[in-house]
């Protein structure tokens, strides 16, 4: 036995809170690492540690205490210091390196994902000489598994159901077809007492059953699920028994009997049992579970590592665990070394483990020497002999807890949407022990799938308004489910605001609502906007008619005829007079038409011009004269523009023209004054007065529809409207002797 | 032989720069007697028997209808009116209707050059004369809108006079308007259609395309389609313009 030790002793100023670690490595492969500052229950590896990817598919130790790895870009090896690397460098030809195993002489295999198979010798892995035909044999169908038997035999199995390579030491293939009916791929499997294990799933008949063989043996387990192809994972006991994992189900058993079985949560990825009897198992998306006392009870099962996917799980010669995951590197378990192995003299500088046991799975490795007959048993597996001792156990429903209250145990229940939390007792009865009956159940209408369980009761909480039907099952160890099933049905009524007609009626009743405020918003929305477009109208309307009343065009044009004459009758004076006179009026009133109101002087400017032309038109038929009152401020008080040039227009026109026929000059005033805050215009003429004038106008034909009055007594309403004002005008007939001799017309503006 | 005529306006201004301008351009035009309202012009015409007489339409006392209603002129007028007027849109259309004549004041001088010449053209038809001036007081009777109203129509044979309402559309021919009436029968006008729809404005009728006015109270149907078309009581389908399509809908209440 080799002596040299070597002995690596770390030291680091107190502060420096680096977890760091102190180790043997021993020539023998037994090393042990002591934590100085343990401060978690795991160690864990990453990239950052060394390991190439974070994706590790197994793991595995060789003879000299190195633990290797099977990772997504090629297998490392850890002496407890350093990981060393091998990918494509170092002989390698793929880098996804799916599993890595160690052969009965100690020599190291690995596989990649498309099939192919290395081993490791003289520091550096090499193909075996039938890697490409074996590429071309399997179609680069991933493999399952290898073994090497100590022939040197290698047996390949794939993941397509029944089929099994042989490659044998004279480097020739065989292809080794099993029966068509398993449907599960051949797996085969090392134990560490170096025998083989290897079977396949039988489905044709109506329970599945797996074929295990060992040795010469062949045993059926029958298995509680119908469908799976989750991996199957084997592991020897000391003592002969067997441990099996296949989906969520563990199966402990010793040759041709079926001790014990559980469920778990997850699928298993991989089970072993440690040097101290405890059992560990890697799931698929579900961390490890341990049973510590060794048995599989639900009782004292520990969790570890939350929901990683763990591929594999291994104890090494020290009895330090790995676990390897798909996404997140490796972690380590190491030994308890207050419990067993942590001794003081092994860390003295002189002095080294006392230790010098020779590891004994290494033994086991090299004392096995057997070599399977596989072509002898395989033909077994095709009959179909099923190992049957007991009677399907009998299964009834035993108690029903509505809200916490027991219930008279009927075939159907009838519920109100609040009594929706339901909890189902039930029994199975079997004539060995019934207290290693497992079951299964299944709540149809909201479990998808069977729930298998331990347990014998089954517990929903706020169930939704539905129809349900509760199924469960019993199994005894045996794996035999009972005949029938054991059944009760729920229909849990929905609250009468989540029914149909209800709905629909609140439905309705929305949509009612919702279209008659709509409607009515709409019918608003026109009502206004009709409004508005009137009043728009309006006072576009009443604008123009302001421009319109401002000037008759009739006194333009006749006004333009007037120069007209001047200018053929060559009296130029009286046609510059006239033209500018006009040409000043026009430029006031459109200085005036772009106001609404103006100063009372802008206005009595306007109103001389007219008068003035007026008069000039009319030969001077008549006289005018503007008077101001005193209190009146011409340049402060406004009035709307040109609102008494219509009436002044309307008494030359009716008043005044018509009397001149009886020879008497025509007169008129105009007068402003303030009085209570109220600028008064009155006009006052002394024509022929207003009985008489309609008389005149009857007497006409009618040619022109419009006159100015009635212009500007829609102009004084809209004025009033617009402005809420109180604009009024007073007309008055005066009459001398009860004769009528004249017109008055006051006009009324608010200030 | 001269034109022998009579102003009749109650602004001096007006009398005077009329009479100047027939004077200095318009020899073969005599005028005989100036009358400053209806009473004096009425004396006026009786005395002097004129051919043609200028008449300002709107006077103190009385207008220039009342003038031309007068029973003593008879049954008959035996001159011709071209009127006169500053401005007074109502008026215009019945005389417009009626295919009278008309100027604008202040006078210009082109236009009383052509009034001259059609009343030269035409002296003879002097029968012609009294139907239009009968069509006008007919018209100047009613209101507005008022569907017994006439226009008269200038075409080759000579007037035409025509119920508005009987009217069912206009349709261009270049500066020729054939104008279709109730019963099928067609008059081709001597004026352009765009005079038409000037005259038009403000009754029920329509241009619905460049070269078709149409008498909305003759619509029998309107068919849908990029300008769609409207079928009028004649049967005849007339196109309307995409773009006169939103004003045309507005119309006729769609």
């Amino acid at each position: 036995m080799m002596a040299g030790k070597k002995f690596f002793l770390f030291f680091f100023p107190g502060n420096f809170r680096i977890k760091i670690f102190t180790l043997f490595f021993l020539f023998s492969g037994t090393w042990k690492i002591v934590f100085s500052q343990p401060s978690s229950l795991f160690e864990h590896f990453t990239e950052n540690s060394g390991l190439p990817s974070r994706k590790i598919f197994e793991a595995a130790q060789s003879l000299d205490g190195k633990i290797w790895f099977a990772t997504g870009k090629g297998v490392c090896n850890f002496d407890g210091i350093v990981f060393k690397c091998f990918n494509l460098e170092e002989g390698l030809t793929e880098s996804e390196i799916t599993g890595i195993h160690l052969d009965g002489n100690g020599k190291l295999w690995c596989w990649s994902s498309a099939g192919r198979i290395f081993y490791f010798e003289n520091n550096k892995f090499s193909g075996i000489k039938k890697n490409n035909e074996l590429g071309d044999k399997t179609g680069g169908r991933i493999i399952n598994s290898i073994s090497v038997d100590t022939n040197k035999n290698i047996w390949v199995s794939t993941v397509i159901p029944g089929e099994l390579f042989l490659v044998s030491a004279e480097n020739t293939i065989e292809e080794i077809k099993m029966a068509s009916d398993n449907k599960f791929s051949f797996f085969i499997k090392q134990t560490t007492d170096n025998s083989f294990v290897y079977g396949s799933l039988l489905c044709k008949s109506e329970n599945n059953k797996l074929v295990v063989l060992l040795k010469n043996d062949t045993f059926y387990i029958t298995l509680s699920e119908k469908e799976s192809f989750s991996k199957i994972s084997f592991f020897a006991l000391k003592n002969g028994e067997y441990l099996l994992a296949k989906g969520q189900e563990i199966i402990r058993f010793k040759s041709g009997k079926i001790i014990q079985r559980s469920f778990t949560e997850k699928n298993v990825e991989d089970i072993i049992v440690d040097t101290e009897g405890k059992i560990w198992a890697g799931l698929y998306l579900g961390g490890v579970i341990c049973y510590p006392e060794g048995k599989l009870s639900p009782a004292g099962i520990i969790n570890y590592l939350g929901n990683k996917s763990v591929s594999s799980v291994m104890e090494d010669n020290s009895g330090n665990i790995w676990f390897t995951t798909m996404e997140d590197g490796v972690f380590f378990l190491p030994v308890r070394s207050n419990l067993k192995y942590s001794s003081p003299e092994i860390y003295s500088q002189k002095g080294g483990p006392k230790t010098d046991e020779k590891p004994k799975a290494i033994a086991r490795f090299i004392d096995g020497n057997e070599k399977l007959n596989f072509n002898g048993t395989l033909r077994l597996i095709s009959n179909d002999t099923t190992f049957q001792d007991t009677l399907p156990p009998a299964i009834f429903i035993s108690g029903i807890r509505i809200m916490e209250k027991d219930t008279i145990i009927q075939t159907q229940y009838d519920l109100p949407f609040d009594k929706n939390f339901l909890r189902i007792n039930f029994a199975g009865f079997s004539f060995s022990n019934s207290d290693e009956l497992k079951y299964k159940y299944r709540m149809e209408g909201i479990d998808k799938a069977w729930i298998y369980s331990d347990n014998t009761f089954a517990q929903y909480t706020t169930l939704p308004p539905g129809k349900y039907f509760f199924r469960v099952s019993a199994m005894n160890k045996n794996g035999i489910w009972s005949d029938s099933t054991a059944t009760v049905s729920f229909a849990i009524n929905p609250p009468f605001w989540k029914t149909w007609w209800f709905i629909s009626l609140m439905i309705f009743c929305g949509a009612a609502i919702i279209f008659s405020a709509f409607f009515i918003r709409i019918t608003q929305i026109k009502d206004r906007e009709k409004i508005k477009a009137e009043f728009n109208r309006q006072r576009a309307n009443a604008e123009l008619l302001a421009l319109r009343a401002q000037m008759n065009p009739h006194f333009i044009f006749n006004t333009l005829s007037s120069i007209q004459h001047f200018i053929t009758t060559n009296e130029t004076e009286g046609a510059l007079k006239y033209l500018s006179k006009f040409a000043k009026l026009m430029r006031k009133i459109m200085d005036n038409s772009t106001r609404a109101t103006v100063p009372l002087k802008d206005e009595i400017e306007a109103l001389h011009l007219y008068l003035e032309l007026e008069s000039l038109r009319f030969k001077n038929k008549f006289e005018y004269s503007i008077t101001i009152g005193k209190n009146v401020d011409v340049n402060e008080d406004e009035i709307p523009t040109m609102l008494l040039q219509p009436y002044i227009e309307n008494s030359i026109l009716h008043g005044l023209l018509n009397k001149n026929k009886e020879g008497v000059k025509g007169k008129l005033a105009v007068d402003v004054k303030k009085n209570n805050g109220m600028i008064i215009c009155s006009i006052e003429d002394n024509g022929i007065g207003r009985e008489k004038s309609m008389e005149i106008n009857l007497a006409k034909i009618k040619s022109h529809s419009s006159s100015g009055m009635s212009i500007t007594k829609n102009r004084l309403k809209i004025l009033n409207e617009l402005h809420q004002s109180n604009l009024s005008v007073e007309i008055t007939d005066l009459k001398t002797g009860g004769f009528p001799s004249g017109t008055k017309v006051e006009i009324f503006i608010p200030l | 032989m001269k034109i022998r005529s009579i102003i009749i306006d109650d602004e001096e201004g007006a009398r005077e720069s009329l009479g100047n301008i027939i004077k200095n351009y318009f020899p073969e035009v005599e005028v005989l007697a100036k009358g400053d309202s209806v009473k004096d012009g009425l004396e006026l015409i009786l005395s002097h028997q004129p051919d043609l007489v200028f008449l300002d339409i709107e006077m103190p006392g009385g207008n220039a209808f009342n003038l031309l209603t007068s029973p003593r002129f008879g049954n008959k007028i035996s001159f011709e009116v071209i009127f006169i007027t500053a401005f007074d849109h109502y008026a215009i259309q019945a005389i417009k209707f009626s295919a009278l004549d008309y100027l604008l004041k202040p006078i210009d001088v082109d236009d009383l050059r052509l009034a001259i010449q059609r009343y030269q053209s035409k002296r003879n038809e002097k029968q012609e004369f009294s139907q239009k001036i009968e069509v006008l007081l007919h018209n100047l009777k009613f209101n507005k809108s008022d569907e017994t109203r006439k226009i008269a129509v200038a075409d080759m044979q000579g007037l035409t006079f025509i119920n508005l309402i009987e009217i069912i559309r206009c349709e261009s021919d270049g500066n020729y308007t054939l104008i279709n009436i109730e019963g099928g029968k067609k008059i081709l006008s001597s004026k352009p259609l765009s005079e038409y729809d000037e005259m038009f404005s403000g009754e029920n009728f329509f241009r619905i395309h460049r070269s078709h006015l149409i008498n909305l109270k003759h619509i029998k149907k309107y068919f849908r389609g990029e300008g769609g078309y409207v079928l009028m009581s004649d049967n005849s389908q007339i196109e309307v313009s995409r773009r006169k399509k939103n004003e045309f809908m507005e119309k006729v209440g769609m």
